[in-house]
């Protein structure tokens, strides 16, 4: 599994150990830390199999030959792909495919090549050819801009021309926001084997550019209160009485600012409703939902989404569908979690505003749709836990514990049960499709629902059975916390409520893995039985 | 686990292609789409090859939804644009050839409908009140739509019990979708399924013993089956697929399901499991997309749709994966089948 650890610590050990020779095992994870730090989120497997492990030396080697700070080849780069090596897919006619962790486009990738002294063709898929024709550009256009090379903020102009990017506003975002705040902020990234693949150690450094216009809280979207406005004039009316009922996923093949400043030119002809930046931190709202957007050039054909809806083949899918964006692109291996949580609440609330069906059919990829020309947002995209999260956005964060665990969030949820406790479906109308039981007996013998809590704090309990005439009247369910301390006892009457949740009370919880535990310890009746709790 | 060693695929026992004498035997008839024309249009074949086309209507779609229990009209979904704005219709088509009867006027949404056994009166989704609840109504020209739900997040794919007593639907009221039965006059509700991901397509055995549904509980797309009372709920599959399935086709003695999983690189194959339980055999290879299957009348073949030979067609086999043949050849494709027994 990759890791992305605090910049700090992770650039201190690193630092060390390249000073101090061979590592021990324990000492980065002595170092590592839940990084809050959503820059430095999931930048792993930077480079493809087959290409060398390491970005460093690579970046290194390219800034010392065109005499161009490493760390701003990084930062770019990072800001560019989150240091993955991107294939040239097409997003947006007009827009060139980018290539490399790089980004290379169009006549850009053509002359960095050539000043690189690398062909075309080694630029899109070579590692360090990318690299270095990067490097060649900014190099180039530093000596166009007349940089000066020894003072990191005088760059600023030269990240600005190399980022493509026109419009104004998106320019000072890409520069003061993305580039040089990663720089501020340091990132380092680490293969599978916890070597170490690319770094920027952080650094205090401003930017010599016009800075990005403040955006007040006005300034949010008309529909999704956490996005930007930043409205485009490509959009139309959506059929009168049209049924807004799908959402496409969609990427970008650009970083976000590139992405959203394409998507307001008048020029580009397309659209989006909402563009999602890579790390989370940002949504920029285009398109109103109740406007049809640009964004699939593509009519609907059922046989592509498993037949469903098959009465709307043949209608345009802007016609009833809502487009987001993602900064990145479909051939990357993998997603920031950032972006997956903020698209995720962001598809939670369209959902519901629009009651747009939360599941696979309703929530769909462009590339399903567009099978011909497009592939976004690509195979590495988590469907399961993308749709997952949107469901649990859209029932307020509960935390539900099923006795199947196969059911649960291993990261927040587990049953566990000793096997005097029996696993049925003999009853209906149980949590999940299977229940447990139990005869009851003076023995100290729970069946555990465990659930994981980030913090401290107060949550409702509430327990799903199967009701019976042959279960305890009185079974005692018991709620302890993470430190194991008894909150409370509750008996309850289990030959009645069942098949619904039944409120236990508020507890105040502490943080880590607090329990609710089944007992047999009771005198009435025959069973008690564990099926599951909610949280909330 | 699985495709037994020379029983299923191309290669299956016994020969393949069916003969001629085995394919005229087979009963029934098979309605499907075809896009051999600019529209998708309804057409018929039977299962020794001989083709009739059902509708024609340019400039609008037609999908061929449920067969009258009697086997003398088949319900169409007809879609159309007007003026920018998308229409659906239900449409009873005789088989005889004879004008199709709207039910009702177009509106956005008339769609899964089913019919009660005696063919008197059927259950579908309408938007003709809300976003999409489910209604009764009658096999007629101007028929009233009778509400059976009122659910303002919807409820989807009604399916009535083949008894008629019961419909078993989708209803989203808890924030995903849950399968749901009610009696045919829509008291009586009860929930079968409670779980915070989605349980979907729910459809009876065809002897009311069983109802499977579609979920993703398990992290991908799984059918299960489960007593229409709630109880004794179970994979369809075991341990035998890894992927998502789709599509699901009970037989008609109630004993098996068909189903598809699907393959990396849009590649697909068939299976079938034994209700009573079992490794599932799989009946095709996974070599291409083998999609959609339906039982004939007398369970003993399958019609399927498979991506070969460049087209998407309707391929024939056994019931044990042999004789795989190919029974449409027009360009464009041909997918979509529903087999039953015309009068």
């Amino acid at each position: 599994m990759n890791s992305m650890r605090n910049p700090f610590a992770a650039a201190a050990a690193a630092l060390a150990l390249a000073a101090c020779g061979p590592q021990t095992p324990d000492s980065p994870e002595a170092a590592q830390a839940p990084s809050s730090n959503a820059v430095a989120d999931a930048a792993r497997d930077a480079v493809r199999p087959g290409a060398p492990g390491e970005l460093d030396p690579l970046f290194e080697q390219a800034a010392r030959e065109f005499n161009v700070p490493a760390s701003l080849l990084k930062a770019v780069s990072f800001t560019e792909t989150r240091w993955q090596m991107w294939q040239g897919l097409t997003e947006f006619e007009g827009l060139a495919p980018a290539y490399g962790v790089m980004a290379l486009r169009g006549e850009r990738l053509a002359r960095g090549a050539a000043l690189a002294g690398v062909s075309e063709a080694q630029a899109r898929t070579d590692v360090l050819a990318n690299i270095r024709a990067g490097a060649a550009l900014l190099s180039d256009d530093a000596e166009a801009l007349k940089v000066d090379r020894a003072s990191l903020g005088d760059w600023a102009p030269a990240v600005a021309r190399f980022s493509g990017i026109t419009h104004t506003d998106a320019q000072a975002e890409y520069v003061h926001n993305d580039v040089f705040a990663t720089l501020r902020k340091g990132v380092v990234a680490e293969s599978a084997q916890g070597t170490v693949t690319a770094s920027i150690m952080p650094i205090e450094v401003q930017a010599k550019f016009a800075m990005p216009l403040l955006r007040a809280l006005a300034e949010s979207g008309p529909d999704y209160a956490a996005a930007v406005w930043r409205p485009s004039g490509n959009y139309g009316e959506r059929p009168a009485g049209t049924d807004i009922s799908m959402i496409i996923i969609h990427t970008c093949e650009s970083s976000y600012a590139s992405c959203w400043s394409w998507l307001v030119n008048p020029d580009s002809g397309v659209s989006a409703h909402y563009v999602v930046k890579e790390d989370g931190s940002e949504i920029s709202q285009l398109v109103s939902e109740e406007k049809r957007g640009w964004h699939i050039g593509a009519t609907y054909d059922c046989k592509l989404n498993n037949s469903v809806d098959c009465g709307l083949t043949g209608t345009s899918v802007n016609h009833f569908s809502v487009g987001i964006e993602h900064g990145g692109s479909a051939s990357q291996t993998s997603f920031p979690a950032g972006q997956i949580e903020a698209s995720a609440k962001l598809s939670c609330d369209i959902s519901r505003d629009r009651t747009i069906l939360r599941d696979s059919y309703h929530i769909v990829a462009h590339g399903k749709l567009q099978p011909a020309t497009r592939t976004d947002p690509g195979p590495n995209w988590p469907w399961s836990s993308y749709l997952s999260k949107v469901q649990s956005y859209c029932s307020s964060g509960d935390i539900i514990v099923d006795t199947n665990n196969a059911n649960n969030d291993a990261a927040v949820a587990k049953f566990s049960a000793s096997a005097n406790w029996t696993k049925t479906s003999s009853t209906s109308g149980s949590y999940g499709g299977d229940y447990y039981y139990a005869s009851i007996q003076g023995v100290t013998d729970t069946a555990t629902f465990s659930f994981y809590l980030p913090a401290a704090a107060t949550k409702s309990i509430e327990a799903w059975w199967t009701a019976g005439t042959n279960r305890s009247a009185s079974t005692p369910i018991v709620i302890f916390n993470a430190a194991g301390t008894k909150l409370g006892t509750v008996n309850v009457n289990q030959q009645a409520g069942g098949s619904q949740w039944n409120t236990l009370g508020s507890f105040g919880f502490s943080a880590g893995w607090n329990t609710v535990q089944v007992s047999r310890w009771t005198s009435s009746g025959t069973v008690v039985i564990a099926d599951a709790i909610r949280v909330r | 686990m699985g495709c037994r060693a020379g029983t299923c695929g191309r290669a299956a026992s016994g020969p393949g292609p069916l003969s001629e004498g085995e394919r005229r035997a087979i009963p029934g008839v098979i309605a499907f789409i075809s896009e051999r024309a600019d529209q998708k249009d309804v057409w018929l074949v039977k299962p020794s090859g001989e083709e009739t086309q059902l509708t024609k209507s340019p400039g609008e779609d037609d999908f061929p939804a449920a067969p009258s229990p009697d086997g003398k009209a088949l319900l169409v979904i007809a879609a159309r644009m007007v003026n920018g704005f998308h229409l659906e219709q239900l449409r009873l088509q005789p088989l005889d050839g004879g004008a199709p009867v709207a039910l009702h006027a177009p509106r956005a949404r008339a769609r899964n409908p089913s019919w009660s056994p005696d063919g008197r009166w059927l259950v579908a989704e309408s938007d003709a009140r809300s976003f999409s609840d489910l209604v009764r109504l009658e096999p007629k020209a101007g028929t009233e739509e009778r509400p059976l739900t009122q659910v303002k997040e919807g409820c989807f794919e009604p399916a009535v019990s083949p008894d008629g007593r019961e419909v078993a639907f989708v209803s989203s009221r808890e924030g995903d979708p849950e399968i749901y039965v009610m009696k045919a006059d829509g008291t009586d509700e009860r929930r079968i399924t409670a779980f915070h991901q989605e349980d979907r397509e729910p459809r009876w055995s065809p002897d009311g013993q069983w109802l499977s549904f579609i979920s993703n509980r398990e992290g991908r797309e799984r059918y299960y089956l489960v007593r229409p009372d709630g109880t004794s709920l179970r994979a369809v599959s075991g341990e035998a697929t890894k992927l998502d399935e789709r599509e699901l086709a009970w037989s008609p003695d109630s004993k098996k399901v068909a189903f598809v999983e699907r393959l990396p690189e849009a590649k697909s194959r068939l299976w079938v499991a034994a209700v009573e339980g079992g490794a599932p055999v799989a009946l095709t290879d996974g070599l291409s997309r083998d999609d959609a299957p339906a039982w004939s009348p007398d369970g003993k073949h399958l019609v399927f749709v498979a991506e070969r030979q460049g087209d998407v067609d309707l391929w024939l086999m056994r019931a044990d994966g042999s004789g795989q043949t190919r029974l449409t050849t027009a360009k464009g494709p041909d997918w979509l089948p529903r087999w039953f027994v015309p009068r």
